[in-house]
């Protein structure tokens, strides 16, 4: 599946209001190098985890409010979201295998 | 666990060193498999390259983009992947191990770099993303106005404090050691800088929060004895890198700070492993260095290839196999 691109408006919706899967949320910005290195494994992670899970993007830059109600001090930041809550978040590029997982353990 | 078919070379690493590694086994006509946690390695999250010859300035990832799709060009194969250990199988050939595969191979390039070096204080884990970074460049820009510490007394840490300090209210930069290990234009700078203060001698001792925010940072004065809180709210460490290499060690020779011993022609102390770049004992870590010592890996590989399987080898490098 896609990635979603998430912003403050559909924030909640897509990411909160999930009841069934667990939604991956990669904050990003345009100008974090270390952000573009996760870029292409976010989107692997998308296609081999199909319809099993939601995974989405955040620009922190463009979306302030979501990002700094979510603490996010650290840019590439990854979150899952299970159920409206997060259950897990880490700093910096991560690696595919760490990130599938993450989200099989979150299903 | 899946094992397929015999690779003739498996590249453990996509930086500098892994994919220049990686175009000229291709290059020889060896059938090549790249394994990395990500493309470009260190290089990628630098965002100026301006000593790459022959390239003014570049974008550190473009650079490693152009260096993948090169070795992609001719026939080298990228996969994400980590690798978790190199078995080496009594016939000669090697096993690569990753968490779903077993990956035979005749020749391993290693080439998988080095890690941010951590503290290792009380509290660090648990703040990391949460005010502790290891990167000065991942800061959003909507934190302004905050006291910030870096600690470190390189070039890099001096650096990430030069490049806080216009948008930060405060920087202090936490010296261990007496004093600061920089080029001289950036030093020059240091001192011009209104809003930084250099403490030398000074050892971080712990990382004080709430595990979601930091309120501050623990030092002690060497000299003194005294400890004091620095109110800080983000932590930027840069205090260099480290070679994560254990689990080659018991298999391979390393240095005492972990690094992989090589010859001259990166051969390891192991027959048909190879290694290449930061993760070595070379001396100098530079882009240009690492993409140098995998094509040094590649072309000894090559060799090695040849006297096992017994072919002669294509003996050029120019005008063969474009696609």
């Amino acid at each position: 599946m896609s990635e979603v691109i998430l912003n403050d408006q559909n924030f909640q919706k897509e990411v909160l209001d999930e009841a069934t899967k667990p939604v991956l949320v990669d904050f990003w910005a345009t100008w974090c190098g270390p952000c573009k290195v996760q870029g292409p494994i976010i989107a692997e992670v998308a296609s081999e985890i199909g319809a099993a899970a939601k995974v989405g993007k955040l620009d922190v830059d463009e979306n302030p409010v979501t990002a700094q109600a979510h603490g996010i001090m650290s840019i590439p930041t990854l979150a899952i979201f299970k159920g409206g809550k997060p259950v897990w978040r880490i700093s910096g590029v991560q690696t595919k295998q760490a990130i599938l997982e993450e989200l099989k353990k979150a299903m | 666990m899946a094992q397929d078919a015999l690779h003739d070379v498996v590249i453990v690493g996509g930086g500098a060193a892994g994919l220049t590694a990686g175009l000229f086994a291709a290059r020889r006509n060896h059938e090549v498999l790249i394994l990395s946690q990500d493309i470009g390695g260190q290089a990628a999250t630098t965002p100026d390259i301006e000593n790459y010859p022959g390239v003014d300035l570049i974008d550190g990832l473009e650079l490693m983009k152009k260096f993948k799709a090169q070795a992609e060009r001719y026939g080298a194969r990228f996969q994400y992947d980590t690798v978790t250990a190199v078995e080496p199988q009594a016939d000669g050939t090697h096993v690569v191990v990753t968490p779903s595969q077993r990956i035979a191979t005749r020749a391993v390039i290693l080439a998988f770099g080095l890690s941010h070096r951590h503290l290792g204080i009380p509290g660090e884990e648990q703040h990391s993303g949460k005010g502790v970074s290891y990167c000065s460049i991942c800061e959003p820009s909507f934190y302004e106005g905050k006291d910030i510490a870096v600690v470190g007394g390189g070039n890099s840490a001096v650096q990430a404090a030069l490049m806080l300090a216009p948008k930060a209210k405060h920087v202090t930069l936490v010296n261990l050691n007496p004093t600061f290990n920089a080029e001289a234009v950036v030093l020059q700078r240091l001192q011009e800088a209104k809003n930084i203060t250099s403490l030398t001698n000074v050892e971080s001792k712990e990382v004080i929060g709430d595990g979601t925010r930091v309120s501050g940072l623990r030092v002690k004065r060497k000299d003194a004895g005294d400890e004091e809180v620095l109110p800080v709210e983000r932590i930027f460490v840069e205090i260099g890198y480290v070679a994560k290499a254990d689990w080659v060690k018991g298999i391979l020779k390393t240095d005492p700070r972990g690094q992989i011993a090589i010859s001259p022609n990166c051969e390891t102390s192991v027959p048909g492993i190879f290694a290449a770049g930061d993760i070595t004992t070379i001396t100098f870590k530079q882009v240009v260095i690492s993409a140098g010592e995998g094509a040094k890996a590649a072309l000894e590989a090559d060799q090695y290839l040849l006297k096992v399987t017994g072919k002669r080898g294509v003996r050029i490098d120019w005008g063969a196999k474009k696609t």
